[in-house]
């Protein structure tokens, strides 16, 4: 018998006022979207309660879809790119000596503390034709044009991936930390060189981190549209900012929110995925 | 001083994990809640301390009725098994608690804390976080905290189960001094029987909700009434006894027969305690003859577990000095009389 | 020999990547005290941009939008957040797994999604774009914030630190008032300041849901950068971020204190 008895209850009153204002904001919005997205709009671009599934059947053409698949193919870059720079990143953290991680950790994590727009921003000033990059390049005459550095798909990749770097980090770290060294130990005693222990041990053991950080780069990455906007300079459509146009510029809601109900399910679903592909392996995944 | 009456608390409806009931517990008494865990004696003290309100019964504490007084209302206080400790508060702060909440002055808190530190050898302790303190200091610490406010009754819930050996036995005697010195009411939870019959004066044996036994330990350890109180206080053998046509006290059992004066039943089950049994030199003048399957040295005795006729284990405890060496093997012959025979209710 | 890990390449590594990830804020910050607008010639220390900021009637505007913002949409996320905290850690009940669904949506969904289906929601309800629905989406997105960081504290909470002090006389009251809450307090302060630094830094849904007299600070910068790159935008950018670093690096002492008890 546990000590303190928790209560079955119907409804905490704790909870009623949090959930309802949940309900109220995520619940509602979501389906006056979904609503929405079933609706037309006329010539002026005002929404029209007609509804129709003409807005998904649009989806359906080839460059809608390609939209979508170069947003998923630009977030599964970034995803990688942040592992690859980032494991040895969190591996260098999890050995490093017990005292000294949690200031290296800090060392890591400051600079994300710091607006995503104000450090999207220091990158367009570094790149930009007059900018430092440039001015170094030509000084030490590796160029003598100032290139083009910025708005383009390198420099779309480059700023989402200082963007998303420590959502990587941090659960691989966690997971590293996590390791048993003893198993290391045995590893070695058996005969495997660093390089086996690290794919064999160190890199099957912190599976469930890198799942972790693949989600939580993967996803928010889907959605952010104004890395693009502004380091590739409009001229690379993605669903976000195609979203995000639909509401603003173009007034096309309709067609805005099925391309939103589309983002959603394809968050979903890869959720999903990834939580299957996790529990199949035995790991614990942790989001929060 | 305590009276528990037709007490009964459920949980879920109808799982039942306290039913019928009743006990006694006079003033300056020792009393020792025992039993396995899931047993019910966690909820019998919460019931006690006014944390859980019982479904049915009465609780009386110096002849009032009290099953309806909230916890900060009784005259009860408890040491919780990991102590509780307020983590945002000083030692000093702790022990101050309850003082503070019924507006004692600075001056009466001051006195009475640094009293009570004196008494659990805690003195300059009371500017220390809980965090710096160890699993014995945080156990006194507790304890001042409940004493301070000089309640009726103690409860004590596993106080010992988060210390390590050596502090534990240290403790207990600790613990059983400072009752004798107060003179308040003890009620003590445990597991541990060896804890229960060294500290208490008397035990109280639960089993699954009800009252099993109670008595002193004494009377709990040689005269356990059921199966279940021989098998939790020390450890013993089991044999079935039945009565021999036409013998006047005469009774066959697993391993041989038995004269067992002034027993009236026809048959019975019954305990006898490893150190009851004898050994002897030869066949003839034993009961039974058992294979010596492992022998453990324990420094004063030796314990041997055997093995008997259709297989019946047998476990005895003889004085090492009493006999030369025995060894995994031999066979040896042993016996018990009829007044080591403790006849079980069935 | 060696580990892996422990081979210079791999702390050379380190270092680098440290440097990479530093040299963007630096190099905003050093410009943003140059004298002349360029972003390469570095001329003379200069205070000149931030003057220019506090005579910008704008940013300023914003700067005191995003403020008032953060401050309530932290203080209500904070509160509704804490009561779902404890109401879900302490109480088993029927629809906890739906309500804890419902509390991971604002974490999950992109938030271009977000910010869209909040413009749709007040849009049909004829609400006008204002401080308020600022304010409301911000509450929204910062609530499970808050909520993780006082759960995450919750699991250090012993509940029979409760028993105890009712047990030394506390009334339900006090228990709330000397033990529940002054244990909890670390991970409540964290959870309000880490939601006040989240609100300061949206962009996303702010954009969608500001209007032309609502302006958040991080709106009025990402349109300032689409017109171009000038040192008023260095200027403001550092101030943002000393901001922001305070807040999150007090959020993160409150975090890493409550681990003390």
């Amino acid at each position: 018998m546990s000590l303190f008895s928790k209560i079955n209850r119907v409804f905490p009153f704790l909870v009623q006022p949090g959930t309802l204002w949940l309900l109220l904001f995520t619940g509602l919005p979501l389906l006056v979207v979904l609503n929405l997205s079933f609706l037309s709009r006329n010539s002026y671009g005002r929404v029209v309660y007609e509804y129709t599934i003409a807005n998904y059947t649009r989806l359906l053409q080839w460059e809608e879809l390609l939209i979508i698949l170069r947003s998923m193919w630009l977030s599964l870059e970034v995803t990688l790119l942040c592992l690859l720079f980032g494991y040895p990143l969190a591996l260098f953290l999890s050995r490093a000596a017990r005292r000294l991680q949690p200031f290296l950790l800090l060392l890591v994590i400051v600079p994300f503390w710091t607006s995503s727009l104000v450090r999207t921003y220091a990158w367009i000033t570094i790149l930009q034709t007059e900018g430092l990059l440039n001015s170094f390049l030509m000084s030490v005459g590796w160029t003598s044009e100032p290139l083009t550095l910025l708005y383009n798909h390198g420099a779309i990749l480059l700023g989402m991936t200082y963007n998303f770097l420590p959502f990587m980090i941090l659960p691989v770290y966690a997971s590293l930390q996590k390791l048993d060294p003893t198993l290391i130990d045995a590893a070695r005693d058996l005969g495997a060189s660093s390089l086996q222990v690290l794919l064999r041990i160190i890199l099957p053991l912190s599976k469930g981190g890198i799942i972790s950080g693949a989600i939580l780069v993967f996803i928010p990455a889907l959605g952010y549209f104004f890395i693009p906007d502004l380091m590739g300079g409009n001229r690379v459509i993605l669903v976000s900012n195609h979203i995000s146009l639909r509401f603003t510029q173009a007034r096309d809601w309709p067609y805005g929110a099925a391309l939103s109900v589309a983002l959603i399910v394809l968050t979903l679903l890869l959720i999903a995925m990834f939580l299957r592909w996790s529990k199949r392996s035995g790991e614990k995944v942790e989001l929060a | 001083m305590i009276g528990l009456r037709h007490i009964a608390k459920a949980y879920r409806g109808d799982e039942f994990v306290i039913r019928d009931f009743n006990l006694e517990v006079s003033a300056g008494e020792f009393l020792a809640l025992l039993g396995p865990s899931g047993c019910g004696k966690t909820t019998l003290l919460r019931l006690i301390a006014g944390l859980e309100t019982p479904d049915r019964g009465e609780i009386l504490i110096d002849g009032r009725d009290v099953t309806h007084v909230p916890a900060e209302q009784r005259p009860v206080n408890t040491v919780f098994q990991n102590y509780a400790l307020f983590p945002h508060m000083t030692v000093g702060q702790n022990i101050a608690f309850a003082l503070k909440i019924r507006k004692f002055s600075k001056i009466e808190i001051q006195t009475a804390v640094q009293e009570i530190l004196n008494k659990v050898h805690l003195s300059g302790y009371e500017n220390r976080w809980p965090r710096e303190l160890s699993g014995g200091q945080k156990q006194r610490v507790a304890l001042a905290r409940a004493l301070v406010n000089k309640p009726k009754v103690l409860l004590l819930d596993e106080p010992m189960a988060a210390l390590d050996e050596n502090l534990r036995r240290k403790m207990q005697l600790e613990l059983k001094e400072l009752q004798r010195d107060l003179g308040i009411t003890f009620i003590m939870v445990t597991h541990d029987q060896d804890e229960a019959l060294a500290m208490a004066d008397r035990v109280a044996l639960l089993n699954a909700g009800s009252l099993e036994q109670i008595g002193t330990p004494a009377e709990l350890y040689n005269h356990p009434r059921s199966e279940f109180a021989a098998r939790f206080v020390g450890e013993n053998n089991f044999f079935n006894f039945e009565k021999v046509a036409g013998g006047m006290y005469l009774y066959q059992f697993e391993l041989g027969r038995l004269e067992i004066p002034g027993v009236r039943k026809e048959n019975f089950r019954a305990a006898v305690r490893p150190e009851s049994i004898k050994l002897h030199p030869t066949a003839e003048t034993a009961l039974f003859s058992v294979q010596v399957q492992s022998v453990i040295f324990k420094g004063a005795t030796i314990v041997m577990n055997g093995r008997a006729a259709q297989g019946i284990a047998i476990l005895a405890e003889f004085s090492s000095t009493a006999w030369p060496a025995i060894r995994e093997g031999d066979t040896v012959y042993l016996s018990f009389s009829a007044g080591d025979v403790i006849v079980l209710e069935d | 020999m060696r580990e892996l890990w422990r081979q210079p390449g791999l702390f050379t590594y380190a270092i680098f990547a440290v440097l990479f990830l530093y040299l963007p804020i630096l190099v905003l910050v050093v410009y943003s005290f140059n004298e002349n607008a360029s972003q390469t010639q570095f001329s003379a220390f200069s205070l000149k941009w931030y003057a220019a900021l506090l005579s910008n009637e704008r940013v300023l505007t914003a700067a005191g939008n995003s403020l008032l913002v953060a401050a309530l949409s932290a203080l209500v996320a904070t509160v509704l957040g804490t009561l779902l905290a404890v109401g879900m850690w302490r109480y088993k009940f029927r629809g906890q797994q739906a309500v804890r669904f419902l509390f991971f949506v604002p974490v999950i969904i992109p938030e271009v999604v977000m910010g869209i289906s909040f413009l749709a929601l007040f849009n049909l309800l004829g609400v006008r774009l204002s401080l308020l629905t600022v304010i409301i989406s911000h509450i929204t997105f910062c609530l499970p914030f808050a909520a993780l960081v006082v759960q995450a504290r919750l699991e250090d909470y012993d509940l029979s630190l409760e028993d105890a002090a009712r047990d030394l006389g506390a009334s339900r009251f006090t228990v709330f008032t000397r033990i529940t809450l002054p244990v909890l307090w670390p991970g409540i302060a964290g959870g309000a300041l880490l939601a006040a630094t989240i609100s300061l830094d949206d962009v996303i849904i702010s954009f969608f849901v500001s209007g032309p007299t609502s302006t958040t600070l991080p709106v009025k910068i990402f349109s300032m950068v689409r017109a171009g790159v000038k040192p008023d935008i260095n200027a403001l950018s550092t101030l943002m971020l000393v901001g922001t670093l305070t807040l999150a690096y007090m959020a993160h002492r409150l975090r890493n204190s409550s681990r003390n008890f």
